[in-house]
This record gives C-alpha cells, structure tokens and sequence, in this order.
C-alpha cells in the first residue's frame, strides 16, 4: 500500500474569513493567547470599483520537502511517514532556526520553551476526527485527507477544481491547497 | 514551474561552499522519521449538548468538558442550526466562561450612582434590596412604572416575574433598533414577517441579491453556511453596499451605492422587471395586489431615474435586474435583518419585499421557504393575573406609531425621562441588554439613568449598564445553566435544550432561580408553581410529548421534515387585509403613508464630513464579546474604515488615531484608521461594540472607539417608530 | 494598478513583524568569522611562512581564538528560547543531522577546540612542556601530547586552515541554506562571510607587535580580504538582484532601502574602504594606523553581519511575488 500523504485543501471562494477555524485550534491545540498555529488572510487588488479580494486561511503547509525539518539541529522537527510535520518538544532547544528557514511562517515560540506549529491534529486522526479547524469551519472550506488515495474527498476536490499552492519558488513541496 | 536559474549562478560562488551547503540537498531519507505524537490533552471526559447563547441565533453546540472545565465547545451535527458548525463566537464561548472580569457576587451600590461604587452583598440582601425597592416603585407609582429591559434566552423567566408583577412596559432592542423594519416591512406586504431565523432559502438559490445585509461578517451561522453553499454550486450574487463587504467579494456585480438611496434603486429593479415583463406573471396574478398601481408607480423610476440618485450606473441596474430575472422563482433579495438605517425604513423594506414578489420568490424554493415550528405547548401557568396594567408607554405622548409591532425599547427609555410620555417609568430591571451600547441617542439614555429611582442589572460582566445600577445580579453564562425551550419557525420543526454543563462559577446563579427568587419576595410565588428549571423543562416537554432523556441526550428532538414551497403543494396564506400579497397597500394609504414606497432623499453629509456607517465583526457580538480574551486574539479592537484616496487628501496614514466628532460635537475614543479602497468616500465604517469606557472591563476597556457615542440624532420611522443608527456625520480630527 | 491591501490577523510574537534573532546570532556570527579567519591566516602563514614566524603567536592565537569561540557559543546560547537552565541544548550533541548546517557547525565548533588546542601544544617546545610538567605535576599528561603534537606540526597546521574555511564558510550557510528569506537565500553569503572573517582575523593579528615583515604580511593579508569582501558584495546584491522579484526587492532594501545607510555607511565606506585606505598607506609607509584599521575592520565586519540578519528577518515573501517587508 502506498503510504499516506495528508494535505489539505482551502476554497477561496466559499470561505469568509470568519476566525472560526483559528479560534477552534486554539481550544484544541491549547494554543496561547496571542499565538497562532492557524490565522486568516485577506488580499485586495484592483482598483475601487472593480475590486478582487482573496480570503485565506493559513496554517502550516507540512512540506513535502520541509526546510524546517531539515534545518532543524536536534532532530526535533520531524515527519511522520503520512507526512505530518511534528515537533518534538522535549528536543527543541529553541534556536528558532527551523522558524527562519519556513517559507511561511507557520511556526512560533511557544511561551512555555520550545517551537509549536499546526500538528494537522494528528491526535484526532487516530480517533477517525478530522482536525479542528476543518470540523469547526461553517462554510466547510476546509477539507483535510490523504492525497494518495484517489478515492478521498481531498483528492476528489483536487481533481474537480482549479488550485494553487505558495510559495512554489522555495522548492518546499507544500501540501495545502488553495482552491480557486 | 519554479525556476532555477539563479540557483545555477549561485554554485558557482556558493556550489564550492563544502558538504555543509551540500547537506541541504540531501534528501528524505535524512529526515528523522520518528518522534513523539503530540497531544495537547484536550479530549473530553464528557460531552454536554446545549445550545449556543453568544448571539440570538441559538445554534445548537456540543460541550467538550474535562475535570469540570469546559475546554471546547463544537457544532451538534444533530442540530439544524449548527449541522455540526459553528461561527468562531461560539466557538469561543469558553474565552466568555473563564473571563476573569466575570462578576462574581452580588453587588449593592454605594455611594450615587454615576460614580460606581459597590459593596459585594450575599445574595439574600441583594434579593431583599431589590424586593423592597420593587414594591416601593409599585406602591408609589403602580406596578406600570417599572419596565423590563431584555434581550436574550434567559430573559422569558424575568419576562414571566415582571408581568405577574403588573406592567406591560418590557422592551426589547431588537425591535426599534434592529430588525423592526423588515418585520413590519414584510408583514404588510405578505402579512408574516421573516422569523427570528430568517426564512431565506438561500442554499436552493440560484441569484442572491444583498442589500446590506453583510453575510460573512453578519456571522448568523446556518444563513453563512447557506451563503457559501449557494456560492459553491455558482449562485449568482448581487451585493449592494457602498462597502466592499466579505459577501462583496464573493459577488458577481458589486454596487457601491450612495448610502440611503437603496428605495431608488428597488424601485428602478422593479421598472426595468415591469417594463421589460420580466416579473412571474402567474405569480403575481395569483396572489398579489395592486401590480397595476404599482406598474404606475414606477412607470417614470427608470434607471436612467436612479442612477442620478444612488450613483449605480443605468446599465449595470438593467443587467442586474435581468441576472436576479432569469433565475426567478429561484432567486430573491435578501430582507436584511439590522433594517434600522434612515428612518424610512419600513417603506423601503416594503419596496424589497414587494420586488420579492415579482420575482415570485416567497414560498419558493430557493426563494423564501414557508417555515414550520414544532407544536411546543407553552407552561401550563394556572394563575392570571387580574390586575389589567395600563397599556405600555413606549410611545411619546403625541405621537404614535400605528404600525409597530412590538414594544419600543427606546420608546420605554424615553419614557424614563420624566414628562416625556403618558406616564413616566421610575424603575428599570435590565437582562442581557447594554443600553449605553446599544441604545441610539446615548445623551437620553443618560438623562433616563439619571431619574431613575432603582435599577437592576442582571449581568455576566461588568458592562457599562451594570455600572450604573443599583444593584447588580450576577448571572452564570450560557453554558452554566438551564433555560428555556428554543424552538423557532424554520424549515424543520425542531426542540432544543439549554442545559449546564458545569456548575456556576463563582456566586454566580441562573435567571430561572434569580427570577424564582424574587417572585417570592414580591409576594408573587403562585405565579411560579414549578421547583425549578428541570421541573418546568420537564413538564413543557411532556406536554409535548416529547422524550426528556433523549432531549438531554442529544440536545435536541427534531421533527417529521413538511413541505416549505408552493411547489410542495402547501397553499400560501396572507395575513393581510386583502388576504393578498399586498404591493399596494390600501392600509397605509388610510392611516396617511404613502401605499407604496417613495424614494425620498436623505439629509447629505455637511462639507468635510462622512456618514458613519456600522457593522459586524464575525468573531464578535455586538459589544458582550469584546471583552473575551479568546475572541480578542483575532480582532480586539475597532478602526475607522477610511477611503484611501480620502486618506490621501486629509494626509491621513494607515493605522494614524484619529477622533471622530459628529455634529453635536460628540468625540469618540481615539481610534486606528483603516485606510483602504474598500469604501466609498463619502462615508465611514466602524465595527459596532467597541470602546468600552467600563474599566472593569480590562481587556475592552478604551480599545478601539463606540459607533453609539456618535448617534445624537434622533430619526424615527413614522410607520413604526424604530430609531435609525445610519444618519450621524462625522468629521476626522487628527491630533489625539 | 493600486498594490496589494494585505490583512492578516495572526501576531505571533517575533514572528509578526519578523524579528526572531537578536544581537545574540550576528555576535555568534561575528566571533564565528573571527576565529575562522585568526585560524586561518595565522596557521596558513606559519606553515607557509615560518621564516618570519613568531612562535609567541602560537600559543596566543589558539587561546585567543578559543575564548572568542566560547563567548560566540555562549552568545548563541543566550538566544536560545528554552525555559529553566536551558539545559536541553545538550541535545545539540546527542545527535548529528547530516541536513542541518547549524548541526554541522555544533560539530565543527566541537572539532575546533581541539585543533585549537593541538596548534597551542605545538607552539610549546617539548623542552618547554618538560619544565611546565616539573613545576606544574598534573600537567605531566601534556608532556606526550606535546612531543606528538609537535611532530605533527604541519598537519595541525593545515587541520586548522581547514577547519577555519568550513568555520567562515559556515557562519554564512547559516543564514543562506534557507530559501524562505530572500536576502539570504544567495550562495555568496557563505564566501563572503568567510572572506570578511578573514579580514577581521588579519586586521586582529596585525594588532600584535611582531617583527616588521609579519606586521606587513597581515597588512596584506587584510588588504586582499577587503578587496575581495568588495567584490563578493558586489556579486551578492548582483546575485539578487538577477533573481525574481522578491529577491531583487531583497537588493533594495540595500541599495535604496532602510538598510542603505548602515550598508553603505558602516558596512562598505567605514567597514571596508576607510581601512582600507588606512591599510594602503601603511604599507606604502605613507602612514601607520594599524589599531584604527582593525577596529573598523572589526566594526564593518560586525555591522555586516547584523545588517544582513536584520534585513533577512526584515523581509519575507507573499506567494504573489509580493515582498513584504515589517
Ligand atoms: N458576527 C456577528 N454577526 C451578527 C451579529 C453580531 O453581533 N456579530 N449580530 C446579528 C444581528 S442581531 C444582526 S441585526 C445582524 C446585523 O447584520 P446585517 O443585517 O447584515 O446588518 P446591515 O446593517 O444590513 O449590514 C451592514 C452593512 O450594510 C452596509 N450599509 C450601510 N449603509 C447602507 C446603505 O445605505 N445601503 C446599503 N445597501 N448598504 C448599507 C454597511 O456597509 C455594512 O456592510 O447581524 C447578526 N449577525
Ligand atoms: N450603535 C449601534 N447600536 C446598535 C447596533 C449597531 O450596529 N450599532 N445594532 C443593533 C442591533 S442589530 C441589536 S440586535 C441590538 C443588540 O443590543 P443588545 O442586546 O443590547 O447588545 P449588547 O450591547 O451586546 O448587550 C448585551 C449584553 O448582554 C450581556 N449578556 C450576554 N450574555 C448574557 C447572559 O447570559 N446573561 C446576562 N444576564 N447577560 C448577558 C452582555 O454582557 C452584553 O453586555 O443593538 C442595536 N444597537
Ligand atoms: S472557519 Fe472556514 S470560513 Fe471561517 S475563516 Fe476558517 S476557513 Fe474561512
Ligand atoms: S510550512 Fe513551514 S513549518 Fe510547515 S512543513 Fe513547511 S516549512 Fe515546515
Ligand atoms: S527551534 Fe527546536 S525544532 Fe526548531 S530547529 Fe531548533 S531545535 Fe529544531
Ligand atoms: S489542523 Fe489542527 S493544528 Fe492545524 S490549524 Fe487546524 S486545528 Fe490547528
Ligand atoms: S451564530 Fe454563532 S454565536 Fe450565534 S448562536 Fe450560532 S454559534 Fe452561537
Ligand atoms: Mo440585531
């Protein structure tokens, strides 16, 4: 069987920005107040009246080729073989290192000494939930699965629709999917 | 593809650079492939369904409880409202749980009242206190003289107190300042008003037309979840707002329209769909009245009319009067919910709801579905009482409103400054409401808090209003506590349960036991036969013969699914005079209004000032939300939309304070401009809520400004006497 | 066509604006680029230039170089966001990653101090460790590491040039093995930083008083750097500035930027052309300024270093090409 590959995808078109999926991770994930593993963004282009706003909801990209497990020193950023980039916080020795090299600055200090991130919940996984965010979100922007498996919803949606990824240029292999 | 080009110039420098750069190319199998599994520990020990009390809209959530403490709070998949989904405010319900500003005990106030000072009371002299002085009230001016003040669940049980008490004066805001226009808009037009759930059948809809109405920030959960469904199977959509809301980014045709001509360009829709015979024909034959006056009516209100009043060009208002035609029945606008805008407002939600019918959308799939409701016996109360209170006093002395429905907060508080109605009230009880916040013309608030003899406040928070009161009930939240059945009209029947899911923090009670308590000290108990709230809910739910285990189970009981189109085959009805969709309106034209709406101009911005427009944040509830930490991480204060090019002229930065001052020369808090392209320039915007100046309040207090501060001008629909909040000006003042 | 209005409601603390290293790493990476460069020009030019080798220079250079290595490790300790004791850096060296530079440089550090320390055994004379060992007992043990280390001189020698180019090298790789941060994703960062460690190395050596002809060599030595430092400058901003637009607005920031000044300013006319100059007439004998130079050499060097940290941090890219910049 091929192994696992996770990703996820965000609809551009449906989603409106509301926070509920950042507000959702921080009550699972424990985040702390005034950090975030997930958070919204809103691009405006044009010029008034003829205005395009894009609305995203961002989280960490868990890399194909991540540069922040590769540059990490201790070994504590790590990928699971279904591709979920982890932290190991016994083995963070916060040299921020792994911050810096993230082309998206999915990664941050967490108050209590070490590095946190989006972990793609990988705590519910194994109860069959999806993550947080995707389970809170009221315009089911978000879906979340295994790209390798052709009969996923993700891969279903990603077959269906236009998308793009960020970043492209650094070569990091992201694996959320905007839809377009 | 990425393109690697430089990268092949750097090896020449860099390619040298040892195994150390060569390292990074190494590849997965370098990667450390095992380590801990996180877990934060947030999975719960049980799970407690109860429904949402963040805003009015009820949703029905799951309660993720760990060693007592609430951790998380999901939509019930089993819930219609929620479909297993939640806005982010319900979300992040426990950031209002664990505030630690929460008030804690009972509070009695000590020295005069605007200086706010208290005492902590045990709750028996704090319930004796406000007994006696209740009595007071009702010995020297009869029971009339107090008045309910109430938003919210919890307040049906202060509701039943303070009618047994004797008087008639209870007022929600929501009425005169929020969704009074539309409901009497709608009811004379199809006599049924849009339900607390608005009955818009947007998931079915194949063109959505927004006036307003900015859904995606207006966070009313099942209408978002619908919105997007309908823009994931390709609705078109119509947003007409001289901001380029969340729901403007979405739409296919965005119209910036000059703010207060919205009439002018319904009236333009409905000429172009009139002469051009795009209207449902069978439709309106059937059940409409009056198409012929009405084909007169807007005979000369073309879109070459319009466009010199709402400034949307006359071609855009035919194509968008084509697109909303090709898709009808399937295709509606939007009745809005915060309708309270220029003080014509019923007329112009009349003029919506009668280009709703043109387009044959009510009753209709897609359009407007014909609601159901579950058959939800009220508590069998044996005793009534006798006493016939003297009718409410909402209304000022001269003047009435024929056609509201419901009772004016506003009125009642105008009513507490003395002399200003029949007679004069002397007492407030306030639940789940922040006049200072909400109410438009705070100078008369504040003359009102000045002459009253007694207030209650019944509160989570040390909001402005509790500040000012007498005594001070603090009540547990949402999440601590029974309340009543919520069981609105919606497109299934269905019973909801609110429930604790733990026990009340602090000394901190639930309404039902608040509203118990006092009963007996005004010598009322008989009108309270039940022990508490479980025994009520329990005897409503029999009587319904419903199951009680499954209700606490699950949350909810839903009903056998009904037809809800004309299409189903259900007869529509209308409670009008004509028993007919009524586009003329024989009633208004008798009591003195015009039978079918005018487009009457509203006052314009003086030089150098901007109408001030307000609106939601979805991740807060008006202003109960801005004090919540959780919340807060993702907007914790306000700012002053601005246009750029305006910002430009008055050299005004982006994120620049600024004050702004209304005509009456009333100032706001310093406040962060937005500066952006996403507004008109003839008017500002400002997310309503903030500006707290309650200092208990320490994470809201002075963060971002209060649109309220700025709404001295008192404008009132005549038909219903609903006050409107977009009709104050402001002008920028730069030094802070 | 207006820009771009860009909204986002995250504001994790250092990383919104970007701002996650302090003085700590362009110290680190500022002691780092000394040693490298005291390593390698003064082991280089005793191997190569024993002639007119002081021999003093031996012992003082390897200890010199291990208490700036230490207060680099230590300043790049400091910057570490751990709780407590912070005594999980241990965990640096329970493990070597072959894709990490930063596990490499813990490696290379740890190898540095006992090259070091072999260059230092080598410049005492076994006769001299003999007399050491006699006063001192316990320094007994010294006595064969010293006769070894002096029998191996040359390879030590070449051992430290070595290990002094991978040290230089890497305080750049640091920065540059991360395409996420444009203005240091460019491989001249490596040569340059080691080059510019090489000329405070020189300009640091030419501080000592030694016979004329070594004095000059070090001149020398400083100047070539500084050339070179110019010209890898050069290649850096052309580097970017060939790339795609987030990195040639990388090079603005420098050329006409917020970092303009204190690169130009401090880095390039005070860092580099004032020494140089300075150095010029020294060993035209039109002029002696020897401790000035090197203190500008050591400024301009330090002042590149936290230039190029900040203006990295200072910068990051929205997918649409945009550069964003806090
Ligand atoms: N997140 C969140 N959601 C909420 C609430 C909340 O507190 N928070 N409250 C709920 C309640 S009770 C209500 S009543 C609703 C209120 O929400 P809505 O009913 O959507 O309120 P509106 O006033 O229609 O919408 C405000 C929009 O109208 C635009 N507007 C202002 N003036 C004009 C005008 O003259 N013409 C036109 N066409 N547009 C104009 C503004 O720019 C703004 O975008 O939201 C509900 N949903
Ligand atoms: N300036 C301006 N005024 C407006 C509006 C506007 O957009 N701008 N919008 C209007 C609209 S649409 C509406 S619907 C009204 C809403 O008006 P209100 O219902 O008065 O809304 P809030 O000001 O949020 O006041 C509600 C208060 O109830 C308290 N509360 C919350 N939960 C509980 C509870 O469980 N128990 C008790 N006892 N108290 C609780 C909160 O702390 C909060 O202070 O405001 C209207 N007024
Ligand atoms: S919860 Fe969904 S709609 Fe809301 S911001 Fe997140 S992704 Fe967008
Ligand atoms: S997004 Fe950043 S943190 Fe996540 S895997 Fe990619 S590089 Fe690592
Ligand atoms: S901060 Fe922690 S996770 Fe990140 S690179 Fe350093 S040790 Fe690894
Ligand atoms: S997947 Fe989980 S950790 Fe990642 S953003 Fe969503 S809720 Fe947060
Ligand atoms: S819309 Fe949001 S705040 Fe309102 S009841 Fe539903 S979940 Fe709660
Ligand atoms: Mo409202």
């Amino acid at each position: 069987m091929r192994p696992k590959r996770y990703a996820m995808t965000m609809d551009t078109k449906k989603c409106v920005g509301c926070s509920a999926c950042v507000i959702a991770c921080k009550n699972e994930n424990q985040v702390p107040l005034n950090h975030y593993r997930d958070w919204i963004e809103q691009e405006l282009s044009g010029d008034y009246p003829h205005l395009f706003m894009e609305i995203r909801s961002q989280r960490c990209n868990h890399c194909s080729d991540p540069p922040c497990v590769g540059i990490c020193p201790t070994g504590a950023s790590w990928k699971t073989k279904d591709g979920i980039v982890l932290v190991d916080k016994k083995k963070c020795i916060g040299c921020k290192a792994c911050i810096a090299a993230c082309p998206y600055d999915a990664r941050y200090v967490h108050p209590q000494g070490y590095v946190d991130k989006c972990t793609f919940c990988i705590h519910r996984l194994k109860s069959g939930l999806t993550p947080a965010c995707v389970e809170i979100c009221p315009t089911a922007s978000l879906v979340f699965g295994d790209i390798n498996d052709p009969n996923s919803e993700i891969s279903k949606v990603l077959n269906a629709r236009e998308y793009f990824v960020n970043h492209v240029e650094t070569g990091c292999k992201p694996n959320l999917y905007f839809l377009k | 593809m990425a393109k690697f080009t430089r990268r092949d110039f750097i090896k020449i420098s860099g390619g040298a650079a040892l195994g150390v750069a060569g390292a990074g190319m190494l590849s997965h199998w370098a990667w450390p492939q095992s380590g801990v599994i996180p877990d934060p520990g947030t999975t719960p020990d049980r799970i407690v369904p109860s429904y949402c009390g963040l805003c009015f809209w009820n949703c029905g959530i799951l309660v993720h409880v760990k060693d007592d403490r609430i951790i998380k709070l999901t939509g019930n998949p089993h819930h219609p409202l929620s479909n297993g989904k939640l806005c982010p405010r319900g979300t992040g319900g426990t950031g209002l749980v664990y505030d630690p500003d929460r008030l804690k005990k009972p509070m009695i106030r000590k020295e005069e009242r605007s200086r706010q000072v208290f005492r902590e009371v045990e709750w028996d002299e704090a319930l004796d206190y406000t007994a006696e002085k209740m009595l007071a009230i009702k010995k020297k001016y009869g029971p009339e003289a107090f008045a309910l003040l109430t938003h919210g669940s919890g307040g049906a049980w202060l509701r039943q107190l303070i009618t047994s008490y004797g008087t008639a004066n209870i007022g929600v805001p929501s009425y005169a300042l929020c969704k009074g226009p539309v409901e009497t808009g709608f009811f004379l037009t199809y006599g049924a008003n849009p339900p607390e759930v608005e009955n818009t059948d947007m998931r079915n809809a194949r063109c959505i037309t927004l006036i307003g109405t900015h859904l995606g920030e207006n966070m009313h959960n099942t209408q978002v979840q619908d919105f997007s469904q309908a823009i994931g199977n390709g609705a078109a959509l119509i947003v007409v707002d001289p901001r380029y809301s969340v729901a403007a980014s979405k739409a296919r045709y965005w119209l910036p329209i000059k703010p207060g001509t919205d009439t002018a360009l319904l009236l333009a829709w409905m000429n172009v769909i009139i002469e051009e015979q795009l209207y449902d024909a069978d439709y309106v034959g059937k059940y409409t009245t009056g198409f012929d006056e009405l084909k007169k009516h807007v005979a000369d209100k073309n879109p070459e009319w319009a466009y010199t009043r709402t400034s949307i060009k006359p071609e855009l208002i035919r194509e968008t009067a084509r697109l909303m035609a090709a898709f009808e029945p399937s295709s509606f606008i939007h009745c809005g919910r915060r309708t309270t805008w220029y003080g014509d407002d019923t007329q112009r939600l009349r003029a919506i709801a009668m280009l709703n019918a043109l387009l044959g959308a009510w009753g209709r799939k897609g359009g407007y579905y014909l609601p159901a409701q579950m058959d939800l016996p009220g508590y069998p109360y044996l005793k009534k009482s006798d006493y016939k209170p003297k009718p409410p006093v909402d209304q000022p002395k001269n003047t009435a409103y024929p056609f509201a429905e419901a009772i004016l907060a506003t009125g009642l508080r105008d009513a507490s400054i003395p002399g200003s109605a029949a007679y004069d009230i002397h007492g407030w009880m306030v639940y789940g409401t922040n006049p200072l916040s909400s109410f438009t013309q705070p100078q008369k608030t504040y003359a009102a808090l000045q002459h009253l003899d007694f207030i209650v406040s019944v509160a989570n928070l040390p909001i402005e209003i509790a500040g000012w009161s007498d005594v001070v009930l603090p009540e547990c939240t949402y999440l601590e506590r029974y309340d009543d059945l919520n069981s609105p009209p919606f497109r299934v029947p269905f019973a909801a349960l609110r429930q604790p899911a733990i026990a009340p923090m602090y000394d901190s009670k639930p309404a039902w036991w608040i509203a118990k308590q006092l009963s007996t000290r005004l010598g009322l108990e008989e009108y309270f036969p039940w022990q508490d709230a479980e025994d009520y809910l329990r005897v409503r739910v029999k009587n319904a013969a419903l199951d009680w285990d499954s209700l606490k189970k699950n949350g909810v009981i839903v009903g056998e699914t009904q037809p809800i189109y004309i299409e189903d085959g259900i007869v529509p009805t209308f409670d009008t005079p004509s028993k007919k969709i009524e586009l003329y309106s024989a009633q208004l034209k008798a009591a003195g209004f015009d039978p079918m709406p005018e487009f009457k101009p509203v006052e314009e911005p003086p030089e150098g000032m901007f109408r001030l427009l307000s609106g939601r944040a979805p991740v807060h509830s008006f202003g109960m939300t801005t004090n919540n930490r959780l919340l807060g991480d993702c907007y914790a204060e306000n700012e002053v939309w601005l246009n750029d090019k305006v910002c430009e002229e008055l050299g005004i930065k982006d994120k620049q304070q600024v004050v702004l001052v209304n005509t009456e020369g009333a100032r706001s808090h310093p406040v962060k401009v937005k500066k952006t392209r996403r507004i008109r320039p003839d008017c500002v915007f400002l997310v309503h809520g903030f500006g707290s100046r309650q200092r208990k309040m320490e994470f809201a207090f002075n963060k971002g400004a209060s649109d309220t501060v700025q709404m001295n001008k008192d404008t009132t629909d005549p038909l219903i006497g609903s006050k409107a909040l977009n009709v104050n000006f402001v002008k920028i003042e730069q030094e802070v | 066509m207006n820009g771009i209005e860009f909204m986002s409601n995250r504001a994790n603390p250092g990383i919104d604006p970007f701002s996650i290293w302090g003085w700590q790493i362009p110290v680190y990476l500022f002691l780092g680029g000394l040693v490298a460069g005291l390593m390698i020009v003064a082991s280089v030019q005793e191997y190569k230039f024993s002639e007119k080798w002081e021999p003093r220079l031996s012992r003082i250079v390897p200890l010199l170089a291990m208490v700036l290595l230490s207060l680099g490790m230590f300043s790049l300790y400091l910057d570490l966001d751990i709780k407590g004791l912070k005594l999980n850096v241990i965990r640096l060296y329970m493990t070597f990653q072959p894709t990490s530079p930063i596990s490499w440089g813990a490696w290379i550090l740890v190898i540095t101090y006992p090259a070091l320390a072999l260059w230092f055994l080598a410049g005492i004379s076994p006769a001299g460790m003999n007399g050491l060992a006699a006063k001192f007992r316990f320094l007994r043990f010294l006595v064969p590491l010293c006769d070894w280390a002096n029998g191996i001189k040359g390879k030590i020698l070449v051992a430290n040039t070595a290990i002094g180019i991978a040290l230089g090298i890497y305080t750049g790789v640091f920065l540059s093995s991360m395409a996420s941060r444009p203005v240091w994703h460019s491989g001249i960062l490596g040569p340059l930083f080691l080059i510019s460690g090489i000329s405070t190395g020189a300009a640091s050596l030419a501080l000592f008083k030694v016979n004329h002809d070594l004095a000059k060599s070090f001149i020398k030595w400083d100047i070539f750097a500084l050339v070179t430092e110019l010209v890898f400058l050069g290649l850096f901003l052309l580097d970017n500035l060939s790339g795609e637009a987030f990195h040639k607005a990388a090079a603005m920031l420098f050329l006409a930027g917020p970092y303009t000044g204190a690169f130009f300013g401090i880095v390039v006319l005070l860092g580099i052309l004032a020494p140089l100059s300075l150095e010029w007439a020294d060993l035209t004998e039109k002029g002696k300024a020897p401790v000035m130079a090197a203190v500008l050499v050591l400024i301009g060097s330090l002042a590149l270093r936290c230039v190029i940290v900040c203006a990295g941090q200072a910068c990051h890219c929205l997918f649409s090409g945009q550069m964003f910049i806090n």
